[in-house]
């Protein structure tokens, strides 16, 4: 039964997969304009043959349908091409680029998840009170200002005023002669994961509240409370579990959108990370890179979607395997 | 049952001593990491008083002698060891013998300029090589004042036809790596750019073959007449000589990542960290005069307010294209200067031809009277700007090919109202907007997002500023945010755009031929501008080598431009530039070919910590 449940999982995800590499496709040779208008634009306006020889030289004079196939086949022979920009292999660079994201944003969703869980359950259970209500208030404050913003003032005040971190970066002038020093990384990482955690910390903590908010009510709270359980132990073993089940997507996209990296805070840290990149290569009309990003993107989120999908099987009993189709 | 109690009771401590732990932990990180900055290091100034002269010389011996405990910038010379060699280097410095200082330049994420070239493949990889790579020349270089200076090439003649062009070379020039430069190199660039078919190699299509009497003179054949050979070979995109030594060994350009950079220019490259800084210093064997700052450093500052941030605390020594607000906050700030770098960029209004209203000749002479330059170089400039009113070309940078008798569209409303009613745009039916010829009401669109007008959204405040005085005249704007390459497909949908070019654009007859009939890409220009006549003049123009018969074409040019009016020009902008004056002086003694501190400039500043 479960062989069949993944199977069926498995050929479902290639099936969006597949789909989804169509549609990146489509679109991203349906954008006007190239790389070459990019990079050298009065040159391209005046001499047809710049773009020509471009245009001959990545093989995107033939036609589309055959572009297509040759994709196709490429993407799954592991040849994913190289970027008109950098001049190096899409892979390579997205893991370059990927391992700088990944510096800032797996602590700061790690944090984030943690932190927002915690508070979201602990003011859930106690909603109503005065804590719970000026706590929601501030979170509700720190949302509604965008990222960029709290990025921009946190540089100021300990970056420029009080000159405890770096303006911007991940690494100081002197590793031009001394390499990278990897507490000097972490010095520049500090105000960017900062920035973050404190970002997304209100999405998980709505949640988490919103969740075990629907789970006091619960008919089995009462019985709990009855049986003259304690409240932490009802917390933990009755309310907790239950309320942490639609966590379980949001954990696992969370994790899944730590690759797409973020592009205001890589923009005002100047972290070269993967959120940058593909703004730039979208700029840039780098068109193997941004098949690449997207490709990568794809790839990871239906990953975590089938996870998730998995996960659910053993951690709510509720959910039969092949009785709702 | 008290025992879980008590079980309870320890989580409960437990989770209130996690929570503390991390907060300890991340206190204690930042504290741990907050090490202090690191400021600007001045080999030389042994006694630290920011300034190198005959002080430190004697701070110096002093240290020698035993007098004075040693430091850190007495090292002059770097070497480890404080000795009569740091004496002889702090005077060869004040004596400006030697490069001295490192100049920090921040560069975006998105450059495509200065510096930007080392992060991205290799040199034949970017479209501004010669100037913005400092490490690389071209054989000429273009001055402001329309004429050239020479690079690789210390002389060169045109035959009187413009079919063949001598190119007689510098004789002591290097490559980086010490191999001689020769007219090898230049027949080398040239196969290897055009056997490699790259994009490049365009620049060069009018060029059939290079012969080379000797080691130190090229002749470039060419295929038909071609006058403006080396505006071409100088800038945007321009050609780079490359060493033939290196390059011949390479397949693969498009997929080549070059980890050395090795040309012959006045810098040359020493490391870099991927993504975050390039570092350069002063090429001791360079063939022209040599730069006198020691190491120019290339600083990754993706957000302009970042870069102003580093300029104000220290981190760099220059922050190019200011916009007007923020050259005025930092106007009086200690040791930092502001100056404008004169017009850089020309603006004007485009009108298709092809698109209702503006296919109407009358209704285009009656608009270019509607535009208030002075508004819009007070409100969108700043006052950093100056109105324009000849035909395309900008008086400051293409001087006396300006055809300065062409028709001139002052601000004029009530001219306008006029030339609009006898060309039967009137309100007919009372509601506040006029009716064309055809009954309709006037609507317009204008597509913002394109070219140099878009950056900091200068032609969105154009555009506003246009609605909001063609309004008066019962004419209805809309503005339509679009991106770059999309804008080239909407000013063909559209009567009215906005343009905004470098003034590289506008300083030559030849930029004329942007009007051509055919001009992109064999397909219509972005006005859909289509004159016989004047696509005539074009191919006289380009087969024209004698400076003084272009001339007069193109007068012919600027004079049917005028009458048919596809484009009324707006402004000549100024780019704003802050640096520190603390730390180099020279910024503004020089006109750059691009506004980012290119190779002009960094050869022209020097420490301003010579005394």
């Amino acid at each position: 039964m479960y062989a069949e449940y993944i199977i069926k999982r498995f050929f479902y995800s290639f099936l969006a997969f597949f789909i989804s590499i169509s549609i990146t496709f489509s679109i991203l040779h349906l954008m006007p304009g190239d790389y070459i208008h990019y990079l050298a634009p009065y040159l391209a306006e005046v001499n047809p043959e710049a773009s020509e020889l471009f245009r001959h030289q990545f093989g995107l004079d033939k036609p589309i349908i055959e572009q297509y196939f040759i994709y196709i086949y490429n993407v799954f022979h592991g040849n994913w091409g190289y970027s008109f920009q950098y001049r190096v292999p899409v892979l390579k660079i997205i893991s370059e680029k990927l391992y700088w994201t990944l510096i800032i944003l797996l602590p700061s969703t790690f944090l984030s998840i943690v932190i927002g869980i915690f508070m979201g359950a602990h003011f859930g259970w106690r909603s109503g009170t005065k804590k719970d209500l000026s706590v929601l208030n501030v979170m509700i404050f720190i949302r509604a200002i965008p990222s960029y913003w709290w990025a921009i003032m946190l540089i100021l005040v300990f970056g420029f005023y009080f000159n405890l971190f770096p303006l911007g970066g991940f690494i100081s002038i002197s590793a031009l002669e001394l390499g990278i020093n990897y507490l000097d990384v972490l010095h520049h990482a500090i105000l960017p994961i900062f920035t973050l955690t404190l970002c997304s910390i209100p999405g998980i903590y709505y949640l988490m509240r919103n969740s075990m908010l629907l789970t006091v009510g619960e008919d089995y709270i009462i019985t709990a409370r009855a049986k003259g359980l304690e409240e932490r132990n009802v917390l933990r073993k009755h309310a907790l579990k239950n309320a942490m089940l639609p966590m379980i997507t949001m954990i696992t996209l969370e994790c899944a959108h730590m690759i797409t990296g973020s592009i205001f805070i890589e923009t005002i840290f100047s972290w070269p990370g993967l959120g940058l990149l593909t703004f730039n290569a979208i700029l840039a009309r780098d068109l193997f890179l941004l098949q690449g990003i997207f490709l990568i993107c794809t790839l990871i989120i239906i990953i975590a979607n089938f996870i998730a999908d998995l996960s659910y099987l053993y951690i709510d009993p509720r959910i039969k395997v092949g009785e709702s189709a | 049952m008290k025992i879980k109690f008590l079980l309870g009771e320890k989580k409960k401590k437990m989770k209130q001593s996690a929570a503390f732990g991390i907060i300890a932990v991340l206190v204690s990180a930042m504290l741990l990491a907050s090490l202090p900055a690191a400021s600007a290091k001045l080999y030389g100034d042994a006694n630290g008083d920011g300034i190198i002269n005959m002080q430190d010389v004697t701070y110096v011996k002093l240290i020698i002698f035993g007098k004075k405990s040693a430091n850190d910038y007495a090292d002059t010379n770097q070497d480890g060891k404080i000795n009569v060699g740091d004496v002889i280097q702090i005077k060869l410095i004040i004596l400006e013998k030697v490069p001295f200082g490192r100049v920090v330049i921040p560069i975006g994420a998105f450059s495509k300029g200065t510096g930007s070239v080392f992060m991205k493949g290799n040199i034949l990889n970017i479209g501004r090589a010669p100037t913005a790579s400092i490490a690389y020349e071209g054989l000429v270089t273009k001055t402001r004042g329309g004429g050239y200076d020479g690079w690789l090439a210390e002389s060169w003649e045109v035959s009187g036809d413009a079919k063949v062009w001598t190119f007689h070379l510098v004789k002591n020039a290097k490559w980086h790596d010490g191999e001689p430069f020769t007219s090898e190199d230049v027949i080398f660039t040239h196969d290897y750019l055009k056997s490699k078919k790259l994009w490049l190699s365009s620049v060069l299509s009018r060029v059939d073959h290079i012969e080379c009497p000797d080691d130190y003179t090229a002749v470039f054949y060419m295929k038909t007449s071609y006058p403006v050979f080396t505006d071409s070979l100088s800038h945007t995109p321009g050609i780079a000589i490359i060493p033939k030594h290196l390059w011949k060994s390479i397949d693969d350009p498009e997929n080549y990542v070059d980890e050395e950079f090795i040309g012959t220019g006045p810098f040359k490259l020493v490391n870099k960290i991927p993504e975050q800084y390039v570092k350069l210093e002063a090429n001791g064997n360079y063939h022209g005069d040599k730069p006198q700052v020691r190491e120019v450093v290339f600083k990754v500052i993706t957000s302009k307010d970042s870069q102003i941030l580093a300029l104000k605390s220290g981190e760099v020594d220059v922050v190019n294209d200011i916009s007007p607000v923020i050259a005025d906050s930092l106007e009086g700030t200690k040791d930092i200067e502001v100056y404008p770098l004169p017009d850089t960029k020309g603006y004007e209004v485009g009108f298709n031809i092809k698109n209702y209203p503006s296919n109407i000749k009358a209704f285009r002479k009656a608009m270019a009277h509607a535009i208030d330059r002075e508004k819009i170089c007070n409100i969108v400039f700043g006052g950093y700007a100056r109105p324009t009113y000849t035909t395309f070309l900008m008086p400051s940078v293409a001087h006396d090919f300006v055809d300065q008798d062409t028709p001139k569209y002052d601000y004029d409303l009530a001219e306008t109202k006029r030339l609009l009613k006898s060309a039967e745009f009137s309100d007919t039916d009372g509601d506040g907007i006029l009716e064309g010829p055809d009954g309709k009401d006037v609507t317009i669109t204008i597509p913002v997002g394109g070219t140099a007008a878009a950056a900091s959204g200068i032609d969105n405040k154009i555009a506003a500023i246009l609605k909001n005085d063609w309004k008066e005249l019962g004419i209805e704007v809309t503005i339509k945010q679009v991106d770059t390459q999309q804008w080239k497909k909407e000013v063909h949908k559209n009567p009215v755009f906005i343009v905004g070019m470098p003034y590289l654009m506008h300083d030559d007859p030849d930029d004329l031929a942007q009007f051509g009939s055919k001009a992109f890409f064999e397909k219509a220009n972005w006005y859909d501008y289509d004159n016989p006549e004047y696509d005539k003049l074009i191919k006289e123009e380009r087969s024209t080598a004698d400076r003084e018969e272009r001339k007069e074409i193109g007068y012919k040019m600027q004079e049917i431009l005028a009458n048919d009016v596809p484009t009324v020009p707006i402004c000549s902008a100024d780019t704003m530039i802050a640096y520190r004056s603390d730390r180099f002086v020279g910024w503004e003694d020089i006109y750059p070919l691009y506004w980012d501190a290119d190779m002009k400039i960094l050869m022209e500043i020097k420490s301003a910590a010579i005394r």
